[in-house]
């Protein structure tokens, strides 16, 4: 196991969520907007102040100093904006290491500030600087969001690629059922900030996401139909 | 920085304080071929307080703006600009009625009180990442009721006296402090200015966005704190004893970031310096421009200092627009 997470709880958000992620694991978080996925996120993170239990290699890494913590877990939130205009090269040097990842194609980048990076560039650099620490775990909300098919596949292939090398993992916050399924060694499902269940087969879909599966395609599900409204 | 710009700027930091010492130098050395004593108590008591206050409050304002500006990931944002020196006036003014300007004790912890309450009501109005217009507005409103109630406390002066006291000292003076006042101003700054040189790391990991840095394990809201009140104290400390001088707060973290590619929390030592070096030139154009009488510095930051304000709005619109 490198994780451990009992009982997490960040009020009106997220209740009582309890998760464990094995070496070399790539779970997907999926759930409808607001079930949770980020509050999780967040309360694995150490943002805010979750209630609950963390614990990887026996310590909270939640109570490490920024000199230790990077080695242990990094963040990748869901929005690509950053406040200030850095060049991208320190921006991944702030996060805590340095930036070998040619998959990325991140060279000529590197010496720009980031404000005037394209959204899939400034994506990609972001995503860039939660890897360069090589952390234990790491924490990914949507980070396909703003890539083109291609860079969406490269990138969860890259990530499965990292947590491969010496017992890493990933918790992947993910809106995209296909995506998920395609790259996730397990599947977690939230509802209304619980862990609801795990998998993407079974009737809970329906209820949860309302959407089912028709010819290959989700569709919306549909209401039986009323018989007194039929002709 | 590189070792060279920092050489550079102390370099030119000394000789803007010798200059500050001993200019203008006809009439030192007239005095001293004439008197030696009275010309020795003359650069003891009165040019040596006056070049250290300079260095002081302009090293304070350049850190406690770099600071802020880091805080509130906000170019503009600023001790002035944010109403924290009005603040800090205010406090004095108030204090200056109950124990009279020469008690410095006294006029220090209310300057700070002044400024923390500035401070801690931009913070509530604006919150913690304000919008550019958000921040300014708010610091505009703090400012204009600062002001306000500063101007009545001048309307209800027991005497003229009291009045023409606190007029001359809120146009912001470095002139006529004693060696004691100086010191009053220049220890609680030095001792601000490091503490905040502390910060600077969680500063710069703070530019990567407040959850990021939260997850990189710095603690935001006790970071926050700690620059506001590092920032009253210092900030009020200064006001206390030279009144409100504007504009090098917002100006002197400008030119520092550029000396550290953009980081804005590296940026506190060079802000220091610069900050030190625009006030002492100010203060020397206050003495040489031929005028005829002596400018109020405040005056001077002003002048310089507003004309760049404007070019710095028009060009953040014209990158915006573009």
């Amino acid at each position: 196991m490198i994780l451990r997470a009992a009982n997490l709880s960040l009020p009106g958000r997220l209740f009582d969520a309890s998760v464990e992620i094995g070496e070399g694991e790539l779970v997907c978080l999926v759930g409808p907007n607001g079930s949770g996925k980020t509050s999780l996120l967040h309360a694995l993170a150490g943002i805010g102040a979750p209630s609950g239990e963390v614990t990887m290699a026996g310590v909270d890494p939640r109570r490490l100093g920024p000199s230790q913590r990077p080695g242990f877990l990094t963040y990748l939130p869901a929005t690509r904006d950053v406040p200030w205009p850095l060049l991208a090269r320190d921006l991944i040097a702030l996060g805590g290491g340095h930036a070998d990842f040619p998959a990325l194609e991140l060279a000529t980048l590197l010496d720009r500030r980031i404000d005037t990076l394209s959204t899939g560039e400034r994506s990609r650099m972001l995503i860039a600087r939660a890897l360069a620490p090589r952390p234990r775990l790491l924490l990914l909300d949507e980070p396909t969001a703003n890539l083109d098919p291609l860079w969406q596949i490269r990138l969860m292939e890259l990530v499965r690629e990292e947590i491969a090398m010496d017992g890493r993992a990933a918790l992947v916050a993910i809106h995209d059922l296909d995506a998920a399924a395609r790259h996730a060694d397990r599947i977690l499902v939230m509802d209304r900030g619980r862990i609801a269940a795990e998998g993407l087969d079974g009737p809970h879909l329906a209820d949860i996401f309302g959407i089912e599966r028709v010819d290959g395609l989700w569709q919306p599900v549909r209401l039986p139909a009323d018989p007194r409204s039929s002709p | 920085m590189t070792v060279r710009t920092s050489i550079l700027l102390m370099l030119a930091l000394g000789a803007a304080f010798a200059a500050s010492a001993l200019l203008p130098f006809e009439s030192l050395q007239t005095l001293f071929a004439e008197d030696r004593t009275l010309a020795l108590s003359l650069l003891v008591e009165l040019r040596l307080p006056r070049a250290l206050l300079a260095l002081a409050y302009g090293a304070t304002l350049g850190a406690a703006g770099a600071a802020v500006q880091a805080l509130f990931a906000n170019p503009l944002a600023s001790p002035d600009l944010t109403g924290t020196t009005s603040g800090a006036a205010l406090g004095a003014v108030v204090t200056a009625y109950l124990f009279g300007f020469a008690a410095p004790v006294a006029l220090s912890v209310g300057s700070v009180l002044g400024a923390l309450g500035a401070l801690g009501l931009l913070l509530a109005l604006a919150g913690p990442r304000a919008e550019t217009a958000t921040l300014l507005l708010a610091g505009l409103a703090i400012s204009a009721l600062a002001g306000a109630l500063t101007t009545l406390a001048l309307a209800l002066a027991p005497s003229p006296f009291a009045f023409y006291d606190a007029y001359d000292w809120l146009m912001g003076s470095l002139i006529d402090r004693s060696l004691d006042q100086a010191g009053f101003a220049a220890l609680p700054a030095l001792a601000t200015i490091a503490l905040l040189l502390r910060l600077g790391p969680a500063l710069d990991r703070l530019a990567l966005g407040e959850e990021v840095a939260q997850s990189l394990g710095n603690d935001v809201a006790r970071l926050r704190l700690q620059i506001i009140c590092l920032t009253a104290f210092g900030v009020g400390a200064c006001v206390a004893i030279c009144g409100a001088i504007g504009f090098i707060g917002l100006i002197a973290p400008i030119f520092a970031r550029r000396l550290t590619r953009g980081h804005p929390g590296r940026a506190i030592l060079p802000a220091a310096l610069i900050g030190a070096l625009l006030l002492t030139a100010a203060d020397l154009v206050t003495r040489l421009a031929p005028l005829g009488r002596t400018l109020p510095i405040g005056v001077v930051t002003a002048l310089i200092g507003a004309p760049f304000f404007l070019w710095l709005v028009a060009h953040m619109r014209w990158r915006l627009a573009s």
